[in-house]
């Protein structure tokens, strides 16, 4: 019994690792905190398996789990920044001509966003969430999602030689 | 696919190797589980270890409250003198053997002082020195109940008929009665005085009176054997410690 249920969790946590760091990675921006944030919401997960295995979306419920270790480690003392009105250091690169954005670029962007509305273009970019499943996720409301999603463009807009392009179709899903 | 999609799949596109072991989270967590049930196993363990025996006392009926260690005492309750024999051929033994002066008047709790003072005054070395006196009453071995033997010495002068008392060893309610006083002699001519008290099986006690020293009769005392003991097999003795309105009514009582 116990053999099966940590089976079919290896199995679970190995199809999803992968997306959920790069999850995790756009939330903090740093691959070795991406992936304590990861080790946390596996370790619940395996506490809570017997639950989640038998919910409709488990996807749903690990990726709460991720953006609330990710909050709560946002709160500790020590992941405390400190704000300063410009960067103490200009970005390295350049943006790219097709996007205006590149690696270091969107992620000191989305690391001069309040952490609501990172995890909000998150989950609605990247992931692909709809409104109302960034509202479930985040536990907020869908308007709230709406207003933090339209101010968080306009800060990366605002911070870009080259406008966005307006959106355009799907990505597809963010199943982890 | 919108271009900050497509910038955040760009910016995730290369992840370094991870440090997460699925299955080290796997066996740490079953280790973490087994010991939290260890754990609460034993606590449980400890708790019902506590709570069995306090849940048996509680559902336990009240015992039954201990028999009172003495019976109310009254004067109605018969006691020596109400016999009258006893009392007089106590009186006159005792009369016989006190010098002259000494207040008898037949009346027997002032005979049970004086004759109590003998006995002290024959154990007490009436020359100084130091010693202690004590008067045990040990009423629940009907053996030590003898008048006529004193730390092993006869006492020709105060010839009572001590079978008759050895008989009788007093007992309320199946619990002994035990009466003593004790205190260190001090050095001849410091005057000090002795609480006869009666102390009983429950802590209670009743103080009878004091009883002091020097007495002018310990002066015809003999030798005492330091920490010497008396072993007194009287009756009417008991009952008196028994009878807190003859106690009140001794002098410093």
């Amino acid at each position: 019994m116990a053999a099966q249920s940590d089976d079919s969790y290896r199995e679970y946590v190995s199809s999803r690792l992968d997306r959920l760091r790069r999850t995790a990675y756009l939330l903090c921006g740093d691959w070795h905190t991406a992936d304590d944030l990861v080790s946390t919401a596996l370790v619940r997960l395996f506490r809570h398996w017997r639950r989640v295995a038998t919910m409709e979306y488990p996807d749903a419920w690990l990726r709460q789990v991720l953006l609330r270790a990710w909050l709560d480690e946002r709160r500790r003392p020590w992941r405390r920044e400190q704000s300063w009105p410009e960067p103490p250091e200009p970005a390295a690169s350049q943006p790219g001509p097709e996007t205006g954005l590149d690696r270091i670029t969107l992620l000191g962007y989305l690391a001069e966003l309040p952490p609501r509305r990172r995890a909000v273009l998150v989950l609605r970019y990247y992931c692909d969430l709809s409104v109302e499943e960034t509202a479930g996720a985040l536990g907020i409301s869908p308007g709230t999602v709406k207003s933090q999603t339209a101010r968080a463009l306009a800060a990366v807009r605002a911070r870009l030689p080259v406008p966005l392009a307006g959106p355009e179709g799907g990505s597809g899903r963010c199943d982890h | 696919m919108r271009p900050l999609t497509e910038a955040m799949r760009a910016a995730t596109a290369e992840p370094p190797p991870t440090s997460i072991v699925i299955d080290q989270i796997v066996v740490r967590e079953r280790r973490r589980r087994t010991r939290l049930r260890l754990v609460a196993v034993a606590g449980v363990t400890v708790v019902l270890a506590g709570a069995v025996p306090a849940l048996a006392a509680v559902a336990r009926p009240d015992p039954a409250p201990p028999p009172p260690v003495a019976p109310e005492p009254t004067l109605a309750t018969p006691t020596l003198w109400d016999l009258p024999h006893w009392t007089a051929r106590a009186a006159t033994a005792a009369a016989a053997a006190l010098p002259d002066g000494t207040r008898m008047a037949g009346d027997p709790t002032e005979y049970w002082a004086a004759e109590f003072a003998l006995m002290w005054a024959d154990l007490v070395h009436p020359g100084g020195g130091r010693g202690q006196l004590l008067v045990y009453l040990d009423l629940s071995d009907p053996a030590a109940v003898r008048r006529d033997s004193v730390c092993g010495q006869p006492r020709p002068e105060l010839r009572f008929s001590g079978r008759e008392l050895a008989c009788v060893p007093i007992q309320v309610d199946g619990v002994a009665l035990r009466q003593g006083i004790s205190r260190d002699v001090p050095p001849s001519g410091d005057p000090v005085s002795f609480p006869v008290v009666t102390h009983y099986r429950d802590g209670s006690t009743v103080h009878l009176w004091e009883l002091p020293y020097p007495h002018p009769l310990a002066e015809r005392g003999t030798e005492l054997e330091p920490a010497g003991r008396l072993v007194l097999g009287t009756r009417w003795l008991a009952e008196l410690a028994l009878d807190p309105a003859l106690a009140a009514s001794r002098p410093g009582g």
